[in-house]
């Protein structure tokens, strides 16, 4: 969660596992917007010897579908290369990485930065930009996060990029929900299979994915850079205002273990291996059978899938789970209309008020909308939409969303009211939550927002 | 120090292809499609016109997808070129065997 190790294939090759995506008017800059894609599930941070470090063999991409077909019209892409410069060493670092040229400093990672359009002309926007070190400790990577602002990179026209190491801002309480839907706040409700001599007690989520890291790639671009006809738009009401986002790695066809070597030789076409758009949409709505399949498929063919969003499984298990608890969801049949509009193809003006809208179009493509023409909340909320917060989450996703709670919420029918007025919510459903909030995360107020990343010498402490 | 990367270490080390075989999948050298054995090199391998030859670093893979129809997936580079030959899918499948 909210896509770390989401399906069988992907959760074997974690440097392409895309771990969660962002999309959001940046707060203190609010001409651009920042994306940022999330890969390497669950980084244990005193991950050495070898720490961790993107794929020079895997093509990262960030995609903006800005007219609603499901297929990129402005696709970012990052390439990684990896450098030993003192060859002769077993250690990443024989000394202390005090800048991001320390002679010290064994392994390194440089990235290039290419924008593709439409018309798939490439433009190189940078190359050779450095990666900061991973945080291994106070003796090998002292004043880290001056280190790390160190490689936020400026790149032309008003873009910025940064790639590395980050603390996971993702909160979920993955050990209580994948044990047969606990959910820790509700526990007491559960029926507990009617295990013998087993009770559970209601108690405060666990976050799973506390201290441990990701690697991100971060760009804020000018919102022209994305918008439909390079126009920033100013009518949120209006579909052209929102543009969807989504997230891919990809692999070269061919692999051959070269013995001679010990390592990967990689050959033909880059073809897709990881995706990722609304969170949770891979891990939770698509069946165990297909998830290889959908990371392999583009949005534009996500109809294929939408039969799990327009009857989520989910949602059917809620009130044989917590028995008595979700009757009206339980009798609800129709197609989950709210769910397809939230992450399908956005939700329409009016719907919840006139001015918001995340709608993109008919076709039906998991993406993560965001409506360029809403600015940023002064007062934000984490529970986005649901806490009335119109810059949050399903529009866009800020580091701050409880997108969690959100999507389990809507599952159990909070949003079905939206747009079937002759339903009644279980009143249960407030309490749906796994109980994590994300108070006391390492957030940054500016580029790239997302918290250095924890160290191995300190983590466990 | 001079830095090394995998890529240039690779490139620096690399030849031709060398033969593996992983389930149907076949690296082939221009020899076999030639119809010669896929045994060591001949005089007539190394005088290999340029435009036949594998650049430094490069590879080609071959994948008999169906020997019947004579569908070949070939990879090479960052292309994947699929042609139809029941020969050359027969002469593959009896090299690897």
């Amino acid at each position: 969660m909210s896509s770390h190790r989401e399906a069988p294939e992907i959760s074997k090759d974690p440097v392409a596992d895309s771990t969660d995506l962002y999309a959001f008017i940046s707060p203190d800059k609010s001409n651009t917007v920042t994306l940022i894609a999330n890969y390497i599930p669950l980084e244990t941070p005193a991950g050495g010897p070898n720490f961790y470090e993107f794929g020079d063999d895997v093509l990262y991409e960030i995609h903006i579908d800005n007219d609603g077909d499901g297929y990129p019209d402005v696709t970012y892409q990052f390439n990684f290369e990896t450098v030993n410069t003192i060859p002769t060493t077993f250690l990443y670092n024989v000394g202390p990485i005090e800048s991001l040229n320390s002679a010290n400093w064994n392994r390194r990672q440089f990235y290039s930065v290419t924008r593709v359009t439409q018309n798939g002309f490439p433009q190189v926007l940078a190359q050779n930009v450095p990666c900061p070190p991973c945080n291994i400790g106070p003796l090998s990577t002292p004043n880290y996060a001056s280190l790390a602002s160190a490689a936020v990179h400026s790149m032309s026209n008003g873009r910025t990029v940064f790639a590395g190491q980050r603390a996971d801002a993702f909160f979920v309480d993955l050990g209580a929900i994948f044990d047969l839907g606990d959910l820790r706040p509700i526990a007491n409700l559960h029926n507990t299979f009617m295990i013998p001599g087993l009770s559970l007690s209601a108690a405060p989520g666990v976050n799973s994915l506390a201290s441990s890291n990701v690697h991100s790639i971060a760009i804020q671009v000018p919102i022209t850079d994305i918008a439909a006809g390079g126009v920033a738009p100013t009518n949120s009401a209006l579909a052209g205002s929102s543009v969807g986002v989504w997230t891919t790695a990809s692999r070269q066809k061919a692999r051959v273990w070269d013995s001679n070597h010990g390592w990967d030789d990689f050959t033909g076409p880059y073809v897709q291996v990881s995706r990722l758009g609304n969170p949770l949409v891979n891990e939770v709505l698509v069946p165990l059978s297909q998830k290889d399949l959908w990371n392999a498929s583009p949005p534009w063919q996500d109809k294929f899938f939408a039969n799990g969003v327009a009857h989520p499984e989910l949602a059917g298990l809620l009130n044989v789970l917590y028995p008595g608890f979700f009757k009206n969801l339980a009798a609800y049949s129709k197609p989950r209309a709210d769910l397809e509009a939230i992450l399908l193809t956005g939700i329409p003006a009016g719907v919840i008020a006139p001015t918001y809208s995340t709608f993109t179009g008919a076709t039906q493509a998991d993406m993560l909308r965001l409506n360029l023409a809403i600015p940023p909340a002064s007062t934000p909320s984490a529970m986005g939409i649901l806490g009335g917060d119109f810059a949050g989450y399903p529009n866009g996703r800020r580091v701050i969303d409880d997108v969690v709670t959100i999507e389990l919420q809507a599952i159990a029918g909070i949003t079905i009211p939206y747009v079937d007025g002759t339903y009644v919510k279980d009143a249960a459903i407030a309490d749906v939550s796994d109980g994590d909030t994300g108070a006391g995360l390492s957030l940054l107020p500016s580029f790239p927002y997302l918290g250095t990343p924890y160290s191995g010498y300190n983590t466990p402490s | 120090m001079q830095e090394v990367s995998r890529r240039v270490f690779f490139k620096r080390a690399g030849g031709a292809a060398a033969v593996v075989a992983v389930g149907t999948s076949i690296a082939v050298s221009p020899a076999i499609l030639a119809g010669a054995s896929a045994g060591a090199a001949t005089p007539k391998e190394a005088a290999i016109s340029p435009q036949d030859d594998l650049r430094v670093g490069e590879h080609l893979v071959a994948r008999v997808k169906n020997a019947r129809t004579g569908e070949i997936n070939l990879f090479i580079g960052q292309k994947e070129v699929t042609i139809h030959d029941r020969k050359i899918a027969a002469r593959l499948i009896r090299a690897a065997r």
